[in-house]
């Protein structure tokens, strides 16, 4: 019966520590990808141009979009295109961040695209990548983007790696 | 001729005397052998408290020598698992076959075991994808997809190295758990999705591994000594 006893101890130990078995896995792959745009000098276009204090809204979203590379790196931002529609209009107002609300200039472009949903893994789930987009300025009079033009046309929007969108102010 | 007589004699003593020595030095203990046969507690105890899991599984294993035993075991299983971004449930059968060594040396009259064994498995399955939701930046309102994407005629093998052990509780009545490292060959795979879970081999991990155990109760049918 002692020896049933180290068996029976054994069948414990094997229940406790299967019962504390938990997946731990964290998403590290790419996500759904945003929209990536570098500004260029209108005068001289080979050079990149920082945009001054710029505020990025999308149309119909609440609230000011924010990161990292529209407070610090604004030669080059990246915004979300919307996994919900065909069409996202994006509002860049130059000198929105600052005090001052006489000096802003709000100029709207849009990007068309075709909707693709792809599987990444198990914690990352789903992205969605956008084949084809197409992009347009809406000229409101008062432009502070001179010209807005995608890489390639019609522009896949795959990954982050590398911009899609140029705009020369 | 008288030297001839004198050789068969010595060989007919030391003939008796061997036959005496073992008769003095073995017991005629012989060990039972049969065909154990049992089912896996884990899946229906689980389904009565939650219906993300159903199955059942029977298991196996008959005794071929002193400490090898082939094994068996082979059921079905319906799971659904709930991930950060989606939600999926697996449904399909397995067989898995191999062997058992029994790393344990009992005592005279216990039948105790401590499984060492390797398995080769396969499992065809369907895996439904009930819904989704876009991981994207979260500044955007979430898209969560409802369609449920249904994969057919999927199937898996790969190998399984056992660690368990089987006590007997009651006469010819054995209680058992193993603990399978899972590591797959072959997997056919759904498009735009990924074989996440297998009947029989749990969660499939990355660089394809994976862990699975049961908890059985089985019983022993005695088929003859030896």
């Amino acid at each position: 019966m002692k020896k049933n006893a180290l068996f029976i101890a054994i069948f414990i130990i094997f229940f406790s520590v299967l019962g504390s078995c938990e997946k731990d896995e964290i998403c590290l792959e790419d996500i759904t990808p945003r929209l990536i745009i570098r500004f260029y000098d209108a005068t001289d276009p080979e050079d990149f141009k920082q945009v001054t204090s710029l505020k990025v809204n999308i149309e119909g979203i609440d609230g000011d979009y924010e990161n990292e590379t529209i407070t610090f790196l604004t030669d080059s931002i990246a915004i979300p295109i919307k996994v919900t529609e065909d069409i996202t209009k994006i509002k860049l107002t130059l000198n929105g961040k600052d005090a001052d609300e006489t000096n802003d200039n709000e100029d709207t472009f849009e990007i068309r695209y075709i909707r693709e949903d792809e599987f990444v893994s198990r914690s990352c789930g789903y992205k969605t990548i956008f084949y084809d987009g197409v992009t347009s300025l809406e000229d409101d009079g008062d432009n502070w983007i001179i010209s807005l033009e995608t890489i390639d046309t019609p522009q896949d929007i795959l990954n982050e790696k590398s911009a899609h969108v140029k705009i020369f102010h | 001729m008288l030297k001839y007589f004198i050789n068969i004699f010595i060989f007919l003593i030391s003939f008796t005397i061997l036959s005496q020595e073992k008769e003095n030095d073995t017991i005629p203990y012989k060990d039972r052998y049969g065909l154990r046969v049992g089912i896996d507690l884990y899946s229906p105890i689980y389904s009565l408290f939650d219906d993300e899991r159903k199955g059942l599984e029977f298991v196996a294993d008959y005794r071929v020598s002193k400490r090898f035993f082939i094994a068996t075991e082979f059921g079905y299983l319906e799971n659904t698992d709930q991930e950060d971004f989606f939600n999926y449930t697996t449904n399909g059968q397995y067989i898995k076959a191999g062997a058992d060594f029994n790393a344990y040396r009992n005592w005279i009259g216990m039948e105790n075991v401590i499984v060492v064994g390797l398995r080769y498995a396969y499992s065809n399955f369907d895996q439904t994808l009930n819904q989704y939701t876009i991981n994207a930046d979260p500044f955007l309102p979430n898209q969560t997809v409802t369609n449920s994407f249904k994969y057919d005629n999927l199937n898996a093998s790969w190998v399984e190295f056992v660690l368990g052990i089987k006590v007997e509780v009651i006469h010819n009545i054995f209680l058992g758990v193993s603990f399978r490292f899972n590591q797959l060959i072959s997997s056919k795979e759904p498009e735009n999705f990924k074989n996440l879970f297998i009947p029989g081999f749990n969660k499939v991990y990355v660089n394809d591994n994976g862990f699975s155990f049961n908890y059985t109760i089985s019983y022993l049918i005695p088929l003859y000594r030896k």
